[in-house]
């Protein structure tokens, strides 16, 4: 049993996405405790490429896939989670691209960073109205919500979202990014962190939950 | 196989009427101007293969068919063997190696921050920081001890150098019979026996002509001990543009060329077979400053014309680039070091020497050499070009990722991203504000960074112990 928690967190340190499902699948099969199989396989797993990517070990299409891999078994191993349990994270973020705009590149690597750093990410997609963020939030109560937005006409949506969003949970904390955002934007618009590329936001959703 | 730039995308200066043109312009020159050669002993041999020779001026005039001939003998697979197997730089005409430089007399002392005179320890330094360089292939002593007794240098250059590289070694120190004698012997201790050094020659040796159209008798003598020796001869010729060579950058080339098949001809007359290499850096004077100005981008056209010659005749070519006049490793410093070194790297040079060094070749910085090692890497991948196949096409991956999706999850993407980009070690592609969280470093910083991690972590296969012990006993009769 134990066995096969190494296995799935090789699986992940080995990039093995496309024979991972299988492998989650016999878990389960086994009677492995899901949450057993998700913490100390698939998040040990990740753990670890996230350390190789930030000493530049390894690189960004690696780092993708182990969090495809943890994805990919994630999806196998969550069903089976009894009710009422929940695995160990440092902490729960929710993301999306703002309404308008449909990129969603750089939204996925900030989604992927944190993953592979334990934080547990939910991710609405591109094309996000300000209800569904709210809405959303309201059901997971993220820890940290991301907005990102491309162009310089869909970023004030995300000042738009902030000030409802803190009116529902006045502790959520809000973060920011996409290619025309600034520190000063961020600062403008009330939100707590901003991180100019991919790899600097985990550092400042790690310092919002510390 | 060391470290080399395969060339892919090959971009020639010269037409090929270019370069027949210089061909026989060459051949002319060797033939109706003919070229001062000092050495008794070329001079015998010269006169005796039919060569006009004049007793008074000891200027030689060579028959066109003579230098053709002897071009021919040149041996034509010529490899630079490492001192250890891994590093074997082979020049094939399909790669270009690129090579530390030469012989330098300033360092910037990395620890202290002071400009001063370069030592033994320069010497080892820079070899060790080379050895750890990916884009590097080939050393070539960046500097020269000057805190060592007279008589002694070119000991201490090579032993330094041997303790510090695997990588192929070639020599500038050696420019008398005698010293090349003291190189054969600490080589013969390196490599286990002069037999083993022979079968896997991991020095060659540097001589030059003295521009315009002159060769020396201490230098051609010291050439030929080393020939004897099984070491390839890089015959290094620096006539510049408008002071020791015509101002037209052809008119130059030609002088160069005829200098180096006049050379070639000498050694193959000596010792036919020998690897010759044909060596360069023609840069122009500048009109105002009075100096040479190394980083032009007459330099590095004048590398590349001269490499296409060379190989015409059957020759690999190592040429000067990656130089500057600069003070200190700044703008000017990388805009001069890439011009000069595209050019040549794009025609597919054999060798091309000069990182490290600023203030013409006269200063080694360790962070210059990463900064050089990363110019290097760019260019690198420029000549690599863009390789059109069913693989790199990836149809069939398109088709799985879809609209609107990405290709960072795909394992095609994993496998080849290496080849396909170029991944810089010291250039800063980080946003501002990551920039800023790690203490906003400037390029020279973060070059030194990068020398402390290799200082720390590097480390380089010890050489035979018989060599220090040949290398202190010559020390001891050779001091003054």
């Amino acid at each position: 049993m134990e066995e096969i928690v190494t296995q799935l967190k090789n699986a992940v340190i080995n990039y093995e996405m496309e024979t991972i499902a299988d492998l989650a699948k016999k878990a389960v099969d086994q009677g492995v405790d899901p949450l057993v199989a998700i913490d100390k396989g698939l998040a040990e797993g990740i753990k670890i490429v996230g350390e190789k990517f930030g000493k530049g070990e390894i690189f960004l299409p690696e780092l993708v896939m182990g969090a495809e891999a943890m994805k990919t078994a994630l999806a196998v191993l969550e069903p089976a989670v009894p009710e009422g349990q929940h695995r160990q994270t440092a902490g729960k973020v929710l993301i999306g691209t703002v309404q308008d705009d449909i990129h969603e590149i750089g939204k996925n690597l900030v989604a992927t960073m944190l993953s592979s750093n334990g934080f547990e990410v939910v991710d609405l997609g591109v094309n996000v109205p300000l209800q569904d963020f709210l809405k959303k939030a309201v059901e997971v109560k993220p820890n940290i919500v991301a907005m990102s937005a491309l162009m310089t006409t869909t970023m004030p949506r995300m000042a738009e979202i902030i000030a409802p969003l803190k009116k529902d949970d006045p502790s959520v904390k809000t973060i920011v990014g996409g290619a025309p955002v600034t520190d000063v934007y961020a600062k403008e618009i009330g939100s707590e962190g901003y991180s100019g590329d991919a790899s600097g936001a985990v550092d400042v959703a790690k310092k919002l939950v510390g | 196989m060391a470290n080399s730039i395969p060339i892919r995308c090959r971009r020639q200066v010269l037409d090929s009427e270019g370069v027949q043109r210089i061909r026989y312009a060459a051949l002319e020159i060797l033939e109706r101007t003919g070229v001062a050669v000092k050495s008794k002993k070329a001079q015998n041999l010269l006169r005796d293969a039919g060569c006009d020779f004049d007793e008074k001026s000891s200027i030689v005039r060579f028959p066109p068919s003579l230098v053709e001939d002897l071009a021919r003998k040149n041996k034509r697979s010529v490899t630079f063997f490492g001192r250890t197997p891994g590093h074997d730089a082979r020049l094939d005409g399909e790669h270009v190696h690129v090579c530390s430089d030469g012989n330098g007399t300033m360092a910037m002392d990395f620890e202290t921050r002071e400009r001063r005179m370069s030592r033994k320890e320069d010497v080892a330094k820079a070899a060790f920081v080379s050895d750890a360089l990916k884009g590097h292939g080939v050393n070539w002593p960046s500097v020269t001890s000057q805190d060592v007794p007279m008589g002694t240098r070119h000991i201490h250059d090579l032993q330094a150098s041997l303790e510090n590289t695997e990588k192929h070694i070639t020599l500038a120190t050696n420019t008398t019979d005698w010293e090349v004698e003291d190189v054969l012997a600490l080589a013969a201790a390196a490599a286990g026996g002069s037999e083993e050094f022979e079968k896997r020659p991991f020095l060659s040796s540097i001589h030059t002509s003295s521009s315009p159209l002159h060769i020396d008798a201490e230098g051609m003598d010291a050439g030929f001990v080393a020939a004897d020796g099984g070491m390839p001869i890089c015959f290094y010729v620096m006539p510049g543009p408008g002071a020791t060579g015509p101002v037209t950058l052809a008119g130059t080339v030609a002088v160069g060329v005829a200098e180096a098949l006049a050379g070639n001809t000498i050694i193959q007359l000596h010792r036919p077979g020998t690897a010759f290499v044909f060596a360069c850096g023609m840069a122009v004077l500048d009109m105002k400053a009075s100096t040479r100005a190394g980083g032009g981008p007459e330099h590095g056209l004048t590398s590349a014309a001269y490499t296409q010659v060379a190989h015409h005749f059957g020759f690999p070519a190592l040429s000067g680039g990656f130089v500057t006049t600069s003070k200190e490793p700044d703008e000017q410093a990388a805009y001069e070091k890439f011009a000069s070194a595209v050019t040549p790297i794009l025609a597919g040079t054999d060798m091309i020497a000069g990182i490290g060094l600023l203030e013409d070749c006269r200063t080694i910085w360790l962070e210059q050499m990463v900064i050089d090692d990363e110019i290097s890497r760019i260019i690198g991948r420029m000549a690599q070009g863009i390789e059109v196949s069913d693989d790199s096409l990836a149809l069939d991956v398109i088709d799985r990722v879809g609209p609107g999706k990405d290709f960072l999850g795909q394992r095609h993407t994993m496998d080849r991203f290496r080849k396909e980009h170029f991944i810089p070690v010291v250039s800063d592609r980080s946003s501002w504000d990551s920039w800023v969280a790690r203490g906003s470093k400037s390029t020279l910083t973060r070059a030194g960074d990068e020398v402390r991690r290799i200082l720390k972590e590097h480390t380089v296969e010890p050489v035979r112990d018989e060599m220090g012990e040949v290398a202190a006993s010559l020390i001891k009769k050779r001091a003054k």
